[in-house]
């Protein structure tokens, strides 16, 4: 099954940018550790877009962005485990997950 | 047309879930719309012919991922409302999400390499597979993978054990 090329592949990309930057802002304007974590998951979700896309419409062969979609979902997950363990680590110490209140290092 | 009104309602609800997942108060709440935007996203992937792709998606991020989120949340937070930021930080960060977006958009629809269009192939699961596992393709990156996952369940084991110090 395939998506109308000419029409759609610039708005694929462009939904993605869209996805990307709504990430961004999340991470800015979230205060909870988690819901940063959250807000990066959306800019890599953003960034498999992008591959997939790519690989579909302008690479002949989609495999090599299958495959690095792939490696970058394990990235992903990988991030996510140690930013959680992270997080109840920080939690267990401080009785809070909110970033503002991390600021022992503060002079 | 299908395409075309399947493109609008999983982009529909990818951005509006995005939306929901950075403004909704409730951080349970926000990581359930992270989960519904990734299933948009695998439904895009199935789309672009990438269904093992959109399997990969759902089974990491809407299983796995999404599970780990919503256990934390349940054992960290307290009070479940996110605090809000200033109203004028807000303002700033809308502001430099927008410019970034500006930029990408015109990246976008400037850049000459976007331009170029090769029909869409299609990819039988063979091919994959043998191209995933074979000596001169990516079974190194593969290992690697797979030493980095395990690298990372020990550390978060490591880091979430309870310790006396």
């Amino acid at each position: 099954m395939h998506l109308n090329l000419a029409v759609n592949y610039t708005a694929v990309i462009l939904l993605a940018a869209a996805l990307f930057v709504i990430g961004l802002y999340g991470v800015l304007t979230r205060k909870s550790a988690i819901g940063i974590l959250l807000s990066l998951e959306l800019m890599s979700m953003a960034i498999m877009i992008n591959l997939i896309t790519m690989g579909h419409f302008v690479n002949p062969s989609p495999l090599n962005s299958w495959f690095f979609t792939i490696f970058l979902m394990v990235i992903v997950a990988s991030e996510v485990g140690i930013g959680l363990a992270l997080i109840i680590a920080i939690y267990r110490s401080n009785h809070t997950s909110e970033v503002d209140d991390l600021d022992r290092l503060k002079g | 047309m299908l395409n075309t009104i399947a493109f609008l309602v999983l982009g529909c609800a990818i951005i509006l879930g995005a939306f929901s997942v950075v403004t909704v108060k409730n951080v349970m709440h926000a990581a359930y719309w992270l989960l519904e935007v990734a299933v948009a996203v695998a439904g895009l992937f199935y789309f672009m012919s990438a269904e093992y792709i959109a399997i990969l998606q759902l089974l990491v991020y809407a299983g796995a991922v999404g599970m780990l989120l919503v256990f934390t949340v349940m054992i960290t937070r307290r009070s479940r409302i996110d605090n809000e930021r200033p109203a004028a930080f807000s303002l700033f960060a809308l502001l430099a999400s927008a410019l970034l977006f500006a930029a990408l958009a015109y990246g976008v629809l400037q850049s000459p390499t976007f331009a170029v269009r090769a029909a869409p192939a299609t990819v039988s699961m063979l091919t994959f597979g043998r191209t995933l596992f074979s000596t001169d393709g990516w079974v190194l990156a593969f290992e690697i993978a797979s030493l980095l996952l395990t690298v990372a369940l020990v550390a978060a084991v490591w880091w979430t054990k309870d310790r006396d110090d």
